[in-house]
């Protein structure tokens, strides 16, 4: 499972918050990695921990956050061991994040030149004049026209597109290692989206860095991705090649939620299950958090801790049934 | 009846958004009339106090004992007080002192109690937990008797008044900043800030806190209605400025003892004077409240 070159390891998190009913697990025994120059897409519902894992990685848990166990490397550092100086040179140089409101990202009482402008001065302790010009050529490489102008804008007086636009170009600014794409495209409308991705996938190819895009769109996922990492309640449920895991989802809960998105071409496959993860499940101390709403849930997924069943090359379920050969032949 | 009822539900909603927004919000015409005249009137008091000086015909301490405390009159508008000198003239020079002192108050205690705030509300923690038990002991005594036992301590002088009051004021600065800085943080800009390696010290004081501080500047003007009112207590109790320089606090209190033998005017203009300042600048700081809690929602 540790991928040899991979830039991002996440190896068996597990992660707690403290609240008043006591601590509650909120990732169990999370592991991912993002190798170099690939795009990962890390898909689930709202809760299933997709963003807690972000920001665990770029160690901006909030103070109730408790790490249980597990480590996450990146290029050779266990990021959960170091001091916040030591996440500060990484941050920025080697690992950014584009978060879900850009507009919010943007200080909204900075010009988008001089917020833009900042990361160079920072980062590569350039002179305010060339800072400037180096802004200005980054928002046209982001696709913005007018760039001259646009640097004197304030965040409210562009469009939310531009907004993402501007955020992406402070994230890219220094070309870090791994970006980290947390919905990067929620509050736009359909059309910006697919160009926010088009963009996406062309600084990624430019740039070369590794990509971790956040979504719960599995069409965005199947046209940007190579990997996918499927996520519930803060378990990983399935992980392999997009094309594998599309072509011939083994985990149940992706059956699922491959069959919720509508298509033209098919009527509605599977019926809905259940509701979101219900509270009382993040107390539970083992087994599988999808298994109450299961339709193949037996009393071992309630009980064992979740294995993790090869069913092709790079492609990992973890699911009881699945090890007991549940879907191998009657897949269609 | 039915038709009619979809008549005017269609008029209510092509009523421009201005419109609706003038009709039922906080913004009402009466209480603009209050924030005007509180600007009207502050306007008048700063304007004496930059060009008063160079108008009035006496100098604030040119005493002639040929006049002394002769009733308002053409020559002597406001009158004399008992040692012949105009009045008028000392209550103009007194606006420039008065408002000194009242602005510089202000601004210290901005200052501070932002700068304070922020970091209190950024770190959390220990840091937070003493900034608040020290406010809460300073908040734990009226502002004017804190401020009257700092000058005391102090001694009289100029800065030790806008000190001891200043020390007063900061609490409320250090409260309303740390509030807002406890919900900035939390946006995403803050987490963007981080996110392309800003410094701590970087993320407060250049990100956080301008944003934080439109409630402290609404203060800020309330506050500066209350340093007049407690420069010119500490005069007139006779704390920090003394006689005979021409402060509103000490010509009330030089007034005083004429009142019972009928020389009303040396002590009532100077003390109307305090109050239509302290309530102009209280003016302006509740209609900006209102403005700005609009503006925020």
């Amino acid at each position: 499972m540790n991928a040899p070159g991979a830039v991002l390891d996440i190896r068996d998190l597990t992660l707690s918050f403290a609240t008043s009913k006591g601590p509650v697990t909120i990732l169990e025994g999370v592991s991912l990695s993002v190798g170099g120059n690939e795009i990962v897409g890390l898909v689930g519902e709202s809760g299933s921990g997709k963003t807690v894992t972000a920001l665990a990685t770029m160690g901006f848990l909030p103070p109730a956050a408790r790490i249980e166990s597990g480590q996450i490397d990146f290029e050779g550092a266990d990021l959960l061991s170091l001091d916040e100086q030591s996440m500060r040179a990484i941050r920025g140089r080697r690992i950014a994040m584009v978060f879900q409101s850009a507009r919010g990202a943007l200080n909204p009482l900075m010009r988008i030149g001089d917020q833009l402008a900042r990361v160079y001065q920072i980062q590569r302790a350039m002179p305010q004049r060339q800072a400037y010009r180096e802004a200005v050529d980054m928002l046209r490489r982001v696709g913005i026209a007018d760039a001259e102008r646009r640097v004197r804008a304030y965040p409210h007086q562009i469009s939310g597109g531009m907004a993402q636009r501007v955020l992406l170009a402070m994230m890219i600014a220094c070309s870090p290692a791994l970006l980290i794409a947390d919905e990067p495209t929620t509050g736009l409308d359909v059309t910006i989206q697919a160009q926010m991705f088009d963009l996406l996938k062309d600084i990624q190819a430019q740039t070369r860095a590794s990509v971790l895009l956040i979504t719960h769109d599995l069409g965005v996922v199947a046209e940007t991705c190579r990997r996918i990492v499927v996520m519930y309640a803060g378990q990983v449920m399935e992980t392999g090649d997009c094309l594998s895991i599309f072509a011939q989802p083994r985990h149940p809960y992706t059956q699922h939620l491959l069959s919720s998105v509508m298509r033209v071409d098919r009527p509605v496959v599977a019926p809905p299950v259940g509701g979101p993860p219900s509270e009382a499940l993040v107390y539970a101390a083992r087994g599988c958090r999808f298994a109450h709403r299961c339709p193949i849930a037996i009393d071992v997924c309630r009980r064992e801790a979740l294995p993790r069943i090869s069913a092709g090359p790079g492609h990992d379920v973890m699911c009881h049934r699945v090890g007991e050969g549940y879907g191998a032949a009657a897949e269609s | 009846m039915r038709l009619l009822g979809l008549v005017i539900r269609a008029q209510r909603e092509i009523v421009p958004s201005s419109e609706r927004a003038r009709r039922s919000g906080v913004g009402t015409v009466r209480k603009r009339r209050l924030l005007a005249s509180g600007l009207v009137v502050a306007a008048i008091v700063l304007g004496a106090a930059a060009l008063g000086p160079l108008v009035v015909p006496y100098g604030p301490v040119a005493a002639d004992p040929e006049l002394k405390l002769i009733a308002p009159s053409l020559s002597h508008p406001l009158g004399t007080d008992t040692f012949g000198r105009d009045i008028l003239s000392r209550v103009v020079h007194g606006a420039r002192l008065d408002l000194g002192i009242a602005l510089s108050v202000v601004a210290l205690a901005l200052v501070l109690g932002s700068a304070i705030g922020t970091l209190s509300g950024f770190y959390g923690g220990w840091v937070d937990a003493l900034v608040m038990r020290v406010t809460d002991v300073l908040f734990a005594f009226p502002s004017f008797i804190l401020a009257l036992a700092i000058a005391a301590i102090l001694g009289n002088s100029i800065p030790n008044v806008i000190i001891a009051i200043a020390v007063a004021y900061i609490p409320y600065f250090v409260r309303l900043t740390r509030a807002e800085v406890l919900a900035a943080r939390e946006m995403e800009y803050a987490d963007a800030a981080r996110t392309v390696g800003n410094p701590g010290w970087r993320i407060m004081y250049v990100h956080l806190l301008p944003n934080c501080l439109t409630p402290a500047l609404v203060q800020a003007t309330l506050c500066l209605g209350w340093a007049i009112l407690d420069v010119s207590g500490l005069a007139f109790l006779g704390l920090g400025i003394r006689p005979p320089t021409p402060e509103w606090g000490v010509l009330v209190s030089e007034g005083a003892q004429n009142i019972i033998s009928g020389q009303w005017w040396t002590s009532l203009f100077p003390g109307a004077v305090i109050v239509v300042a302290a309530l102009g600048f209280n003016l302006i700081g509740d209609g900006l409240r209102d403005f700005t809690a609009r503006e925020e929602r």
